[in-house]
């Protein structure tokens, strides 16, 4: 029976003597400025993005898959809260869940990688959900608002399409509306 | 042929050309062909002989012909070739009378000279015939003003170029003297003058040839002098009266045999006195605008006149929330009190409702959602295929 409720207790594990910090299942960590990580992102190659992107996300799905249990029967409630919970001991900022009609659509507030750490965030998504529930998604930035921050989970060939809208100037709630519609495909 | 044969042979042929030379009938008018024996008589010196040929006569004014006595004089000589002299001048009418026709001449005017003859002849150089002209000229004393060579090279008319027009360079350039003022004026022609003049032309052949007038026909259909129009002198000779064709037939008038008649104005009669009235009021007829209260009510609105009246009587704590019992008490009600209610003052009510529900209640459809995250993972993905 999977928890409900994520629990943080002993999540991070300091150790100031040794000075290492490490998680509950002892991963070591390293506390490095948000700013040095994003510049030192935003200078990697593409691939590099990728996979420094995707292997977070693949560590933060097998914790959470790891708590959910049957992930493929988890509820939506409970993969919001698992999920929610590792990307908050990342340090990257509280996720929650919207749905805009069949659209499932991933918020992202108060992220200390800013706008420039979008993608960042975007492809940490993807790898969480191939890495727990084993789907290829794409996540495809809807819109920026202050600090908060929309990702539309979608397959590979919607995310490219919405996109090509959101650049092209389309609101996105108007991209919602035709990728609900079925325009365009 | 032996020379003296051939002398005598000329001789008879001098003689037929002086016999005919002497027949004024066959005198040329303007002398421009002579023949050419009174060329070569000119020419050559005594001995020397031309057979035949024609001369043509140029512009050589100071030159004239010698007289064809002491041409025909020259011995005769023996030649086989033959010498065509050709020179220029203008005759003179003196020796243009004595000059015989070219087209006179025959074959049996030829006469053959052996090449012997006529290497024996010294050549003839212009220089020569200039000066054998020139004293044949002084010796006839002709006045030089009597060669009038204008007029026997005169050009035809239709030879005649146009001139353009000097500008003033070529004006001041040139005096009225000069002859050589319109000479070069003259425009070179584009196009051959026309020689022949008009001509008629020929007619087409698929084209019937024109018809004679019928003067007979013209002179039947043209009107009567009676009836053309005047001409503009019949007018103008009276000065403003009519013209005796306008007229026309004057008929007089008899004199009057009755009493004379005086023309008056005759009393014009009064109009009617007309029925309109000067005042537009109209009295209207007394009963119009109002209704009588004890019209009887039709039978098929007694009953909706007493629904009206009920509604009207109820109180109004709650005009817009009326329940559709209190609706269906109004009505049974109304239909109880219609018999006494008849005689009441009758308004006009809106049918009734009863029976009706106007309500219809719809409920949002209810939308279905996905009972795990995998679900929801899969119909977003699904959007986007």
């Amino acid at each position: 029976m999977p928890a409900l409720r994520f629990d943080p207790t002993a999540s991070v594990e300091f150790d100031l003597d040794r000075g290492q910090i490490a998680l509950r299942d002892g991963a070591e960590r390293l506390l490095v400025p948000a700013d040095a990580l994003v510049a030192l992102y935003e200078s990697a190659a593409p691939e590099a993005k990728k996979d420094f992107a995707r292997r977070l996300g693949t560590e933060t799905g097998r914790r959470a898959a790891e708590r959910l249990g049957d992930a493929a029967s988890a509820g939506v409630d409970a993969v919001v809260e698992h999920v929610g919970g590792d990307w908050a001991l990342l340090g990257l900022g509280s996720l929650s869940l919207e749905r805009w009609g069949k659209a499932l659509v991933f918020v992202v507030s108060g992220s200390p990688l800013g706008g420039a750490g979008d993608a960042l965030l975007g492809a940490i998504l993807e790898g969480v959900l191939q890495r727990a529930f084993g789907r290829e998604a794409g996540a495809v930035r809807l819109v920026r608002d202050g600090t908060q921050v929309r990702f539309l989970i979608t397959s590979r060939a919607g995310a490219h399409r919405v996109h090509g809208w959101i650049e092209s100037g389309t609101p996105w709630g108007e991209a919602l509306t035709r990728l609900n519609s079925g325009v365009g495909s | 042929m032996s020379i003296q044969g051939r002398l005598a042979k000329l001789q008879s042929l001098l003689a037929r050309v002086q016999r005919r030379a002497s027949d004024p009938a066959r005198q040329p008018k303007a002398g421009v062909i002579t023949s050419l024996e009174a060329a070569s008589a000119v020419s050559t010196p005594p001995g020397a002989s031309v057979v035949a040929g024609t001369a043509t006569l140029g512009a050589r004014p100071q030159a004239t012909s010698q007289p064809l006595e002491e041409a025909a004089a020259a011995p005769a000589m023996e030649g086989s070739g033959v010498h065509e002299l050709t020179t220029g001048f203008a005759p003179a009418d003196a020796e243009l009378e004595s000059t015989p026709d070219v087209e006179e001449l025959s074959e049996e005017d030829l006469v053959e000279m052996s090449s012997d003859v006529l290497e024996s002849v010294p050549p003839l150089d212009d220089v020569q015939l200039d000066d054998t002209l020139d004293t044949e000229l002084e010796r006839q004393q002709l006045p030089q003003d009597e060669l009038d060579f204008e007029e026997t090279f005169e050009p035809p008319a239709s030879s005649r170029r146009p001139r353009t027009v000097p500008s003033l360079d070529e004006v001041l350039g040139f005096s009225p003297q000069d002859e050589d003022f319109d000479l070069q004026r003259d425009v070179p022609a584009m196009t051959p003058p026309p020689e022949s003049g008009p001509q008629e032309a020929p007619m087409p052949p698929d084209m019937p040839p024109p018809l004679a007038p019928d003067f007979v026909a013209l002179l039947e259909s043209r009107p009567p002098p009676s009836a053309q129009v005047p001409t503009t002198a019949s007018y103008t000779s009276f000065a403003g009266m009519p013209a005796p064709e306008q007229l026309g037939q004057t008929i007089d008038l008899e004199e009057p045999s009755g009493p004379p008649l005086e023309l008056g104005v005759s009393p014009t009669p009064s109009p009617p006195p007309s029925n309109i009235l000067e005042e537009l009021e109209v009295t209207l007829p007394v009963g119009i605008g109002r209704h009588d209260r004890d019209l009887a009510l039709p039978a098929d609105l007694r009953d909706e006149l007493e629904a009206h009246r009920q509604l009207s009587s109820e109180p109004a704590s709650a005009p817009n929330s009326v329940s559709p019992e209190a609706f269906e008490r109004a009505s049974t009600s109304a239909n109880a009190h219609s018999a006494q209610t008849a005689s009441a003052e009758v308004e006009v009510g809106r049918p009734s409702l009863s029976g009706i529900n106007p309500v219809v209640a719809r409920a949002p459809e209810r939308t279905r959602h996905p009972s795990t995250f995998a679900e929801l993972l899969d119909a977003s993905i699904a959007l986007g295929v």
